[in-house]
């Protein structure tokens, strides 16, 4: 129960990116160690808490689920359009979980330290120890503390999992600081004792006066409890996320009457994804790679996914004994071809939507049906939302730039 | 009320309101800002460019960025 001087990966942030980094990491045979600035793992929430079955499947965690990490599963999704036209997507089956990302999180983690992984809270990275090898920077340490007691750990890499902060990451010297126009503004009240549709169904409610380039969501978390936010652009609106959605609660007398007992906000990456996370003995994963669903807004299968990746490439630079970026650079190309070019299809339907009118949208909820609208959400079937919007001259431009 | 208000060199945040959600750390480009275990959200002054990206992405409004402060006179 000590923290080490030297080991072969030291991952800095223990969300979900950086669990499972270090956890495959250890499973794979590296000495790694997984360190988080905050008190507890998993605190506070930052998070609409939506897991979909698809990264469940991915990340082999089907039937492997402890029923405390999630509150509800989930069916499918009602949307409304901003004239409030409702669009119900059921599938009749659990398509996605809302987490208790608390629980989540600590169970991550935990699994990391089963694996092997050294793991210890209350452990803040201040600094990277940078040295010189054959006439190039390598990043080959950290320098830290853990409550009152400095410490340096030597390591082949440094995993950037800083999240939306990315501190660590851009002190590295990644480019990743998050740009106002693919970041979103988002707020979130966990509320109880409201009343919802469907308590299987995520609820969604588009337009622009309610939540301009973004959307009002209620995620269930239970038959009367739930997360109920908002995420906006940042580029500047007359209002701040928080008054937003409370403008939209003081209209709905079945939200409204419920209990606050969480709140929560934070930044929230929607593209700009970097074609390069890795240099010399370091790598991003997560949010502090932008790898976020940028129509949802979901994060925690991708930083996942992308954690394992990363985690093999790191196993194999240790077998060949270089972590050079080069070498590393293996990540960017497999994370591109398994996750990046299907998110980037997302990123141009997103463009799209935060382009187009209110009365624009409305076609789309008229024209487009629950399946399409969900592999849309996939980057998938881009085709047909070009089709839809040929339908109308001014929209001809943004339509040929999606195909 | 107001008591949270924290007054730094042209740079204003409000601690009681502020959730330490790190939104304004991230889109910060000069690394002026860290989200700190202790005290809540750290400004380093001298970073600053007065750009105003942390109050617009903040999803409260807790910061208020003044212009930069005219340069004192020569000597």
């Amino acid at each position: 129960m000590v923290l080490g001087s030297e080991y072969d990966v030291v991952v800095v942030g223990a969300g979900p990116g950086g669990s499972a980094t270090a956890r495959k990491c250890a499973e794979l045979g590296l000495k790694t160690a997984l360190l988080e600035k905050r008190q507890e793992i998993g605190i506070p929430v930052r998070c609409g808490e939506g897991l979909s079955i698809y990264a469940v499947q991915a990340l082999g965690m089907v039937d492997k689920l402890p029923r405390q990490v999630y509150a509800q599963e989930i069916d499918g999704a009602i949307v409304y359009s901003p004239n409030g036209k409702k669009v119900v997507i059921d599938f009749g089956e659990t398509v996605g979980y809302i987490l208790e990302r608390k629980m989540y999180d600590a169970w991550l983690a935990q699994q990391a330290a089963r694996k092997g992984a050294y793991v210890q809270a209350k452990t803040e990275i201040t600094q990277l120890v940078k040295e010189q090898k054959n006439g190039e920077t390598y990043i080959t340490g950290v320098k830290g503390n853990f409550e009152s007691d400095d410490f340096e750990i030597k390591c082949n890499a440094v995993v950037g999992a800083d999240g939306v902060e990315g501190r660590i990451t851009r002190m590295a010297g990644l480019r990743s600081t998050l740009m106002l126009k693919t970041t979103d503004s988002g707020y979130q009240y966990e509320m109880v004792d409201i009343e919802m549709e469907d308590p299987r169904k995520l609820i969604i409610y588009f337009g622009s006066k309610i939540s301009p380039r973004g959307y009002v969501w209620i995620f269930p978390k239970g038959d009367d409890r739930a997360n109920v936010g908002i995420g906006i652009g940042s580029m500047g609106y007359e209002k701040t996320a928080k008054q937003y959605l409370d403008a939209w609660i003081a209209t709905q007398p079945g939200i409204r009457k419920g209990s606050i007992v969480n709140t929560v906000c934070g930044g929230i990456p929607v593209g700009g994804f970097l074609k390069n996370m890795v240099l010399n003995g370091f790598a991003a994963v997560g949010d502090a790679a932008h790898q976020v669903n940028p129509i949802h807004g979901g994060g925690i299968g991708e930083a996942q996914r992308a954690g394992y990746i990363l985690g093999h490439v790191l196993a194999e630079a240790k077998q060949k004994n270089d972590f050079s970026a080069k070498a590393l650079a293996t990540y960017n190309e497999r994370w591109w071809t398994e996750r990046g070019n299907m998110l980037r299809n997302v990123e141009k339907v997103r463009e799209v939507m935060e382009k187009i009118a209110d009365e624009d949208m409305d076609m789309l909820a008229d024209s487009l049906d629950g399946e399409t609208i969900m592999e849309l959400c996939h980057g998938k079937r881009l085709s047909v939302l070009a089709k839809v919007l040929m339908k109308k001259p001014s929209l001809l431009k943004l339509a040929t730039a999606l195909v | 009320m107001d008591q949270g208000i924290r007054q730094e060199q042209g740079w204003t945040i409000d601690d009681d309101k502020c959730l330490r959600c790190g939104a304004c750390v991230g889109v910060c480009p000069p690394l002026a800002l860290d989200l700190t275990e202790r005290g809540g959200i750290h400004f380093i002054e001298e970073k600053c460019t007065h750009c105003t990206l942390c109050e617009k992405v903040c999803p409260i409004g807790c910061i208020k960025v003044e212009p930069p402060k005219a340069k004192q006179h020569a000597h």
